[in-house]
């Protein structure tokens, strides 16, 4: 601590994130001001600011890891992995959100601001190397997207979802902060290498409080994945939202939360994170069973996509865990956490495309499977595009999902972890399952499947699919990218 | 000794004063009680050495903020809740006791692996207002506080949103 940079450098480090801060606040401002909101201006300028905070990111890439703020936040690759995937998953939601708030009926200036301070908090938390300013930047994410959740006020399940997740929200923040309380307790610091540098010269003088607040913290950080048994919030949240958040929340809170997390099980435990072991292996194998096994029984598209993000959750926690019990020992499967993270975004941004074009002029939002039925025959290139975003999620060749899951399952087994690796695969199985229904929906029953016609939303899974695709094929450069992130946060 | 013994007796204050919050009838008495537990968690903190902090949990949490929540109960005229269901409430006071009890018997479990120290000793100055200031405007802290005032600001642009009248 002490010194540290100077103030002006760390702006300057930390670009991306003041972008967003700026951006929000300038947009807060002009939604007071013009009433009625110019809706294409608002779209714009925070799709420019997300787009330009990612360029922002790219353009710090090559960057040795440098502490900013005297320490508060580590700008590095691993960080700069994160916030690239959380500003991808916020692009891709504000492509679609635009015509789809519309058809809602929701005209609210204030939805892009707060969608720049999400995405700010999310950045904050990749970045984050203080569990203060981890805990902070969670918050702002954390309110932006309650109210984001809730921002169609005359809809009861909107409602019902905001102060759900308000209300679950809130009180696992809580726990997580008292998580917090008891790491300081135990290391003496909040900040991150303060707290490793205690470990590893502590002889355990202090492990029950450690452990404890290591308890805390995953269960914090749990509901945040929504990981099992802290998931039982998810579909309902995630049905009453509006669609463009949902999508949001799916992979940009999921990104933010994973990679807090992860910093702090692999960046500050080192060695000892062997310890949570135990924990994570049983989090992740009961994440993957239940999240897979519930989604098969739902008939809702954005509940099956709730359950597949729980089951999902689990899949990043094993790629953790495997990390974990690797020690701090570099692997060859390391890169798998971050990979992985990135192909579920983009697949699942894909699909809450085609989610959000089901909700049609009139603004009906219901997501019932039954209305893909004829979709193949209506709308081939969407039908086709959520075919591939499917098939990705599934697991299956050609796309990036398979090369995610085989790195995800050789790490695993490459550390040791076979039976988390086989109860992992008896829920990808399990996926397939309820992957594939949509597809049998959209190609073999007769049915008239309408979509609204949004161009934007048509982009959104069009760049998707076709990312998907390319990296399924040539994973070699984004799989170099996120080993070398990884390697970045074991130091 | 007789500090610790204080914190302790305050602590105490704090915790019954936390409990009468939550189960008195009377949103009047809960707030009042919830006067208690603020002063009880000021003088604690006057017993950690963090004065300013101590001056401002009664500034702001005890003065300000509680009379806000008075005026809004007395506002809203919310009356003392009827009689209630007693078999729901006593199967969820029984899971919250049971949870409670559990966090309760690791916090003992923990406490008893812990080896007993003397505290540290304090840098002379410590808890002042310089200090504060120092470690909040020009030291490691200048982002949190911040990014703190960013929080505030997203939770009113939400209240806003979901408040007002006509969107």
């Amino acid at each position: 601590m002490g010194s540290g940079t100077p103030i002006f450098e760390s702006v300057v480090l930390a670009a991306p994130v003041m972008l967003l801060a700026f951006m929000g606040v300038v947009l807060m401002v002009a939604a007071a001001m013009w009433r009625p909101m110019p809706r294409l201006a608002f779209w714009g300028v925070s799709c420019a600011s997300v787009a330009s905070a990612l360029l922002l990111v790219a353009a710090g890439a090559g960057a040795p890891a440098t502490e900013a703020f005297s320490g508060m936040l580590r700008i590095d690759a691993y960080g700069n992995f994160f916030a690239a995937v959380s500003l991808l998953a916020g692009l891709f939601s504000l492509l679609v959100a635009d015509s789809y708030m519309e058809r809602i009926g929701v005209r609210v200036g204030e939805f892009y601001s707060l969608v720049l301070f999400a995405l700010c908090g999310m950045l904050g938390m990749a970045y984050s190397n203080d569990l203060m300013m981890t805990f902070i930047s969670l918050e702002v994410m954390s309110i932006a997207v309650y109210v984001l959740c809730a921002i169609k006020r005359a809809d009861e399940r909107a409602v019902e979802s905001g102060f759900k997740y308000f209300i679950l929200g809130a009180f696992s923040s809580g726990i997580l902060l008292y998580g917090v309380a008891f790491v300081y307790g135990a290391t003496g610091s909040t900040s991150l290498p303060a707290i490793a540098h205690a470990l590893r010269s502590a002889n355990g003088e202090a492990a029950g409080f450690l452990a404890l607040g290591g308890a805390l913290l995953l269960v914090g950080f749990g509901f945040k994945v929504a990981a099992v048994p802290f998931h039982m919030w998810v579909a309902d949240v995630y049905q009453g939202a509006p669609t463009a958040v949902t999508a949001l929340m799916a992979s940009g809170v999921k990104a933010a939360s994973i990679a807090a997390f992860g910093r702090l099980v692999i960046g500050a435990m080192g060695d000892d994170a062997a310890n949570w072991n135990g924990a994570l292996w049983w989090m992740s194998a009961a994440t993957m069973l239940v999240g897979n096994l519930a989604a098969l029984a739902q008939n809702d598209l954005k509940r099956i996509f709730a359950y597949s993000g729980v089951a999902h959750a689990g899949y990043l926690l094993m790629a953790l865990s495997s990390v974990a019990a690797g020690g701090a020992v570099g692997n060859e499967g390391i890169g798998s956490l971050a990979f992985y993270m990135l192909a579920y975004t983009l697949m699942n941004a894909g699909a809450f495309a085609v989610l959000s074009l089901m909700t049609n002029e009139a603004g009906d939002d219901a997501t019932d499977i039954s209305r893909l039925a004829g979709l193949g025959r209506s709308h081939p290139l969407v039908a086709a595009g959520l075919s591939i975003c499917l098939v990705s999620l599934a697991g299956l060749p050609p796309t990036m999902g398979f090369i995610g899951k085989f790195y995800l399952f050789s790490a695993a087994i490459g550390s040791g972890e076979i039976g988390l690796a086989f109860v992992g695969a008896i829920g990808a199985a399990a996926g397939v399952y309820y992957y594939l229904r949509p597809m049998v929906y959209m190609y073999m029953r007769e049915g008239h499947a309408e979509l609204a016609t949004d161009g934007r939303a048509r982009l959104a899974l069009g760049l998707t699919s076709a990312l998907l695709i390319i990296f399924g094929l040539m994973p070699t450069a984004v799989l170099e990218w996120a080993n070398a992130s990884m390697a970045s946060v074991l130091g | 000794m007789t500090e610790s013994v204080l914190f302790y007796l305050f602590s105490l204050a704090a915790i019954v004063a936390g409990a009468s919050v939550i189960t008195q009838r009377s949103p009047i008495a809960s707030a009042l009680s919830l006067v208690v537990c603020f002063f009880a968690l000021a003088a604690d903190y006057v017993m950690l050495d963090a004065h300013f902090v101590a001056v401002v949990q009664v500034l702001v949490y005890a003065g300000a903020i509680m009379v806000l929540f008075i005026f809004v109960i007395m506002l809203l005229n919310i009356r003392e809740t009827g009689p209630t269901p007693t078999g729901v409430i006593s199967f969820r006071a029984g899971v919250g006791l049971a949870v409670a009890g559990l966090l309760g018997v690791a916090v003992i479990a923990v406490l008893d692996s812990v080896v007993h120290k003397a505290p540290a000793e304090l840098e002379p100055g410590y808890g002042s207002i310089k200090a504060i200031g120092g470690a909040l405007f020009g030291g490691a802290y200048l982002l949190p506080f911040e990014a703190v005032s960013l929080l505030l600001t997203v939770g009113m642009i939400g209240a806003v949103v979901l408040a007002k009248r006509e969107v």
